[in-house]
């Protein structure tokens, strides 16, 4: 469907497509993933020619883009484009949006192109809005409608350029269900993304994209779990963590709430890993280990995750006499310690021969489901 | 409700006026200032550009000076104490003591003026006449009926005031004679129609010598510029002979020698106010039928508007399409273009069209107003159209080339209706500052509304009446602008849409 | 966390919105233990709970011993999220949900 040849993308002053080298089939939903500045919009953009190569073929459907006597207009037809700031047509209601195109340049009526825009809306849940301008919607609301606009094309590839980046990330999960909608119905989709569980959900190829050019192509489960080479292995298994400390009893509960929060979010977990984490936060520091500290203490959490997993492995650290929480009698949180963990490891540092003076005399592990 | 809100807003500007207008009466202190001598340290006013104000300089070195365009000015200026005296030539004083204007003078002539028509330097054979005729009417006593007549203690009677310039036969042609009416009474409207001593002498002139006679009339200013670029065949207008004037024009033979006073406050004439307003009135609009200037003024200055809100609107999209098309080329010219339009002030682009690159062709004053305008609109039309169309985002043509638009349709259908969004209030404020510019037009000598006030007021040395009612049509016609513009900027209004209208022809299921 | 009361004859209706944890659940209990003596049905509208934490659970469960006595407790429209943590602890056995 789409073939990429040697293509080069050069700026004055950086190249962020060296050489590219593609081949894309029919069906194909390709997550194309990598640190930034690698060039992935810049490759995406390519192919639909919004940037001009400097070297190399990109043939659509046996028609070379890169000729000069190529239509690409034609061409943009079938091969539709959902951006990062969903760029809706500010002048009109979402449904003139997604009428425009069906009648400026498919010649549709009228009544057909509003037929077609309507039914593309109830199909995602925004035809109340139909009449309503783009300034008044949603992040989340605008770019479901921006796909819409796509699909009132009736496109054969779509390409999305971090469909849910500009968004909140209570707003990625309506995209997301959105996209993976489409991805059943055998579009063929192009996906630039940041967030490699979306990656990993969506899509049944993965280009990694490193050194100007894509680096590593396979599946999600190759590239996520067992990469060939060298960076696509260093970019997954890249390690975040995030520490914070409390030190009285009347410390900043919801503040410390929202901080959890923002670090999944931040490292695309999922709502449900969030949960988990905000669970095991509150049943391990504040109703297991906190009632037994004394007025002062020190208390240290690390949170840290991997780049390509849904898991976050918690590590607290206390002061005071040796205490396991895990001896403790509430039952009710412990049942859904256990639940929220699949791990969870004691270590009593007096024991391993630390005085009880130091900052932190226990340390336990919670490896979070 | 508007309407309404605008009518009695404009009944209160009206109010508050005629309430200030019946202040400078009440202000007027005792006259200190009756010997030459008290003026050394006195605040006396100038009038641009005239020999008076040279002279004043070197008579009164250490008085404070203030600068005026209009005699009027500067007489109702003295009424209400502003300055406490100006020098001036008693025969440009004499109108004003017709109308017992509440100027009186120091009976003491500080020195003598010369006046003459003036004629493009080197010019021999229509000076040399017109030398022989001064030479000759001087000898036979018609020049010493002309000053007895035009600068005696009466206005002349309306009968022996006319020329009747229709009746020139101009076998040998016609002259053109630049004139100001602002230097009543060598030259005056008299029931709209010119008059005064140098009309009167010029006309008798031509009867003689077989030419007909156009006058033109503008800013006393522009008089001696439009003779050296050779547009006018001579001009009159109560011009006094300087060593400075005779390096740039030549003069005829002097046809009046005058004296020049100190022109003090004198007694005005008392009447009720309400009686005084209404001789205000009458003189400004009634007598000699002076509302027609004003219609006339209206014509001139809504007809330049419009015409040059057409041409140049016209213009700044006609040059930003070419832009479009052949790309940086025309950007390079345009940015030029806008860089002088904006860089200059519309008097002097006015002045360079009419006396130099319009300077030898007989184009009338209008046009070459048109044009000035049409270019000043057109650059700014350029510009805020480039800085509108650039602030539309650059995603939404993005978007609109992805979903396969072309160049064109992208640029029709998708960037400029956003743009025109922002260029609308730009616009409407273009429109408004237009009308506004108009009212310098009479430097080149095209008789506008606010030329047609200058006229009036010079012919009556009345300031109150002319201006509040000049401020009161610009205001109105501003107000027209302001409708009508807010009427279309609702057309570029995609939001303001109705339901029905945005789904005009659609059967909703 | 916010509290909406509704309260129709017998019946109080209490719709709780945000999370219901350490800080919160005592606001609950507080609702709970004062203005249920006259209550013989008590409904929690759980809609816009999004978390609910072990103390969170005991206030429920508190509650439901109360009104074992005089009437009956339910829960409605209770998210995924509040449902795995019942059924973690069992409550969902316990409780009535709607």
């Amino acid at each position: 469907m789409i073939t990429i040849k040697h293509l080069k993308k050069e700026y004055p002053n950086v190249t962020p497509l060296k050489d590219v080298n593609a081949h894309i089939n029919k069906g194909d939903v390709i997550s194309i993933i990598g640190p930034s500045g690698t060039g992935k919009s810049t490759l995406i953009r390519c192919i639909n020619m919004l940037e001009e190569p400097t070297s190399g073929e990109i043939i659509v459907d046996g028609e070379n883009l890169t000729d000069g006597g190529c239509d690409i207009n034609k061409v943009r037809q079938k091969m539709g484009m959902v951006f990062q700031s969903f760029n809706l047509f500010n002048h009109m209601t979402v449904i003139e949006n997604l009428m425009a195109a069906q009648m400026d340049l498919r010649g549709k009526s009228k009544q057909e192109a509003y037929d077609r825009g309507m039914e593309l809306l109830r199909a995602i849940g925004l035809s109340e809005k139909a009449l309503n301008y783009p300034r008044q919607l949603s992040g989340g609301q605008k770019q479901r409608a921006a796909i819409a606009r796509t699909l009132a094309m009736d496109p054969e590839i779509i390409l999305f350029d971090e469909p849910t980046s500009a968004l909140d990330p209570a707003m990625t999960g309506e995209v997301e269900s959105v996209i993976k909608g489409l991805a059943k119905k055998g579009l063929t989709m192009l996906i630039v993304t940041h967030d490699m569980r979306f990656a990993r959900e969506v899509s049944n190829r993965v280009f990694y994209m490193d050194q100007g050019g894509i680096y590593e192509d396979g599946t999600p489960k190759q590239i996520f779990e067992k990469p060939e080479k060298e960076l696509t292995r260093k970019f997954i298994s890249r390690n975040f963590s995030h520490e914070v400390e409390i030190h009285s009893h009347d410390f900043d509960f919801l503040g410390m709430v929202t901080e959890l929060e923002k670090f999944g979010q931040s490292h695309y977990l999922s709502r449900r890993t969030l949960n988990h984490m905000q669970s095991a936060f509150e049943e391990m520091c504040i109703q297991s280990i906190m009632p037994h500290l004394e007025d002062e203490f020190n208390m240290k959490i690390i949170l840290s995750c991997l780049a390509a997993k849904d898991q976050v492995e918690m590590e607290i650290s206390y002061s005071g006499k040796s205490f396991n929480p895990m001896d403790s009698e509430d039952e009710l949180a412990m049942a859904i310690l256990k639940s929220v963990t699949e791990k969870i490891e004691y270590r009593d540092l007096i024991k391993e021969g630390k005085s009880e003076d130091e900052s932190y005399t226990n340390i336990i592990h919670l490896t979070i489901k | 409700m508007k309407k309404k809100k605008v009518i009695e807003s404009i009944v209160v500007i009206m109010l508050i006026t005629v309430l200030l207008g019946s202040l400078p009466g009440c202000g007027r202190q005792k006259n200190d200032f009756d010997s030459l001598d008290d003026f050394d340290h006195a605040t006396i006013g100038l009038l641009t550009g005239s020999s008076f104000a040279e002279m004043s300089k070197k008579t009164f070195p250490e008085a404070e000076c203030k600068y005026y365009l209009l005699i009027t000015d500067m007489a109702l200026s003295l009424q209400q104490g502003k300055i406490d005296g100006f020098l001036m030539d008693t025969s440009f004083l004499a109108p004003i003591m017709w109308e017992k204007g509440g100027i009186d003078y120091i009976d003491e002539t500080v020195y003598e003026s010369s006046y003459g028509f003036v004629f493009k330097k080197g010019s021999t054979g229509l000076r040399e006449e017109m030398d022989r005729f001064i030479r000759a009417k001087k000898a036979d006593g018609t020049i010493e009926a002309l000053e007895a007549k035009w600068f005696g203690e009466k206005e002349p009677e309306d009968d022996s005031a006319m020329v009747d310039l229709t009746s020139l036969t101009a076998e040998n042609g016609t002259l053109k004679m630049a004139v100001s009416t602002s230097t009543k009474p060598f030259v005056c409207l008299k029931n709209n129609t010119y008059t005064g001593f140098d009309i009167e002498l010029a006309a008798m002139f031509c009867r003689e010598k077989g030419f007909g006679l156009e006058i033109i009339d503008m800013s006393f200013e522009a008089i001696l510029p439009g003779i050296m670029s050779g547009k006018y065949d001579f001009g009159g207008a109560g011009i006094t002979m300087t060593d400075e004037r005779k390096e740039g024009i030549d003069f005829s033979e002097v046809y009046h020698i005058g004296n020049v006073v100190m022109a003090i406050r004198g007694q005005e004439n008392s009447g009720g106010f309400i009686e005084e307003m209404k001789a205000k009135f009458d003189k400004t609009f009634i007598r000699e039928s002076r509302w027609i200037l004003l219609v006339k003024g209206i014509g001139n200055t809504v007809f330049i508007t419009i015409a040059a809100a057409i041409f140049g609107t016209a213009l700044g999209f006609g040059l930003y399409m070419l832009r479009r098309a052949w790309g940086d080329r025309v950007a390079r010219i345009a940015k030029v273009y806008t860089k002088i339009m904006a860089g200059t002030p519309i008097v002097v682009v006015l002045m360079i069209l009419f006396y130099v690159i319009f300077g030898s062709s007989g184009i009338d004053g209008i046009w070459v107003a048109i044009i000035a305008f049409t270019l000043t609109v057109g650059a700014s039309v350029y510009n805020n159209l480039t800085v509108s169309i650039s602030g539309v985002d650059i995603g939404q043509s993005e978007a609109a080339y992805a979903l396969g638009y072309n160049k064109n349709k992208t640029f029709f259908k998708i960037v400029l209706p956003q743009a025109m969004h922002q260029f609308m209030p730009f616009y409407q404020g273009e429109l408004v500052s237009l009308i506004k510019g108009t009212s310098v037009v009479g430097y080149i000598a095209v008789e506008d509304l606010t030329k047609m006030s200058d006229i009036i007021r010079s012919s009556t040395y009345e300031a109150f009446f002319p201006l509040i009612c000049t401020a009161l049509i610009y205001f109105f016609l501003i107000w027209l602008i302001w409708l009508v513009m807010g009427k279309v900027t609702i057309c570029f209004e995609p939001e303001k849409r109705s339901e029905e209208k945005i789904l005009k022809g659609v059967d909703i299921k | 966390m916010t509290i909406n009361k509704e309260r129709n004859n017998g019946t109080l209706k209490l719709s709780i919105e945000g999370r219901l944890d350490t800080v919160t659940a005592p606001e609950l209990e507080k609702i709970v233990n004062e203005e249920t003596a006259d209550v013989q049905e008590l409904v929690f509208d759980m809609t816009a709970l999004e978390y609910i934490s072990s103390a969170g659970l005991r206030v429920l469960l508190a509650a439901q011993k109360k009104m074992n006595k005089q009437g009956s407790m339910k829960l409605t429209a209770v998210c995924d999220a509040v449902m795995e943590v019942f059924e973690m602890t069992g409550f969902a056995d316990i409780l009535v949900i709607e």
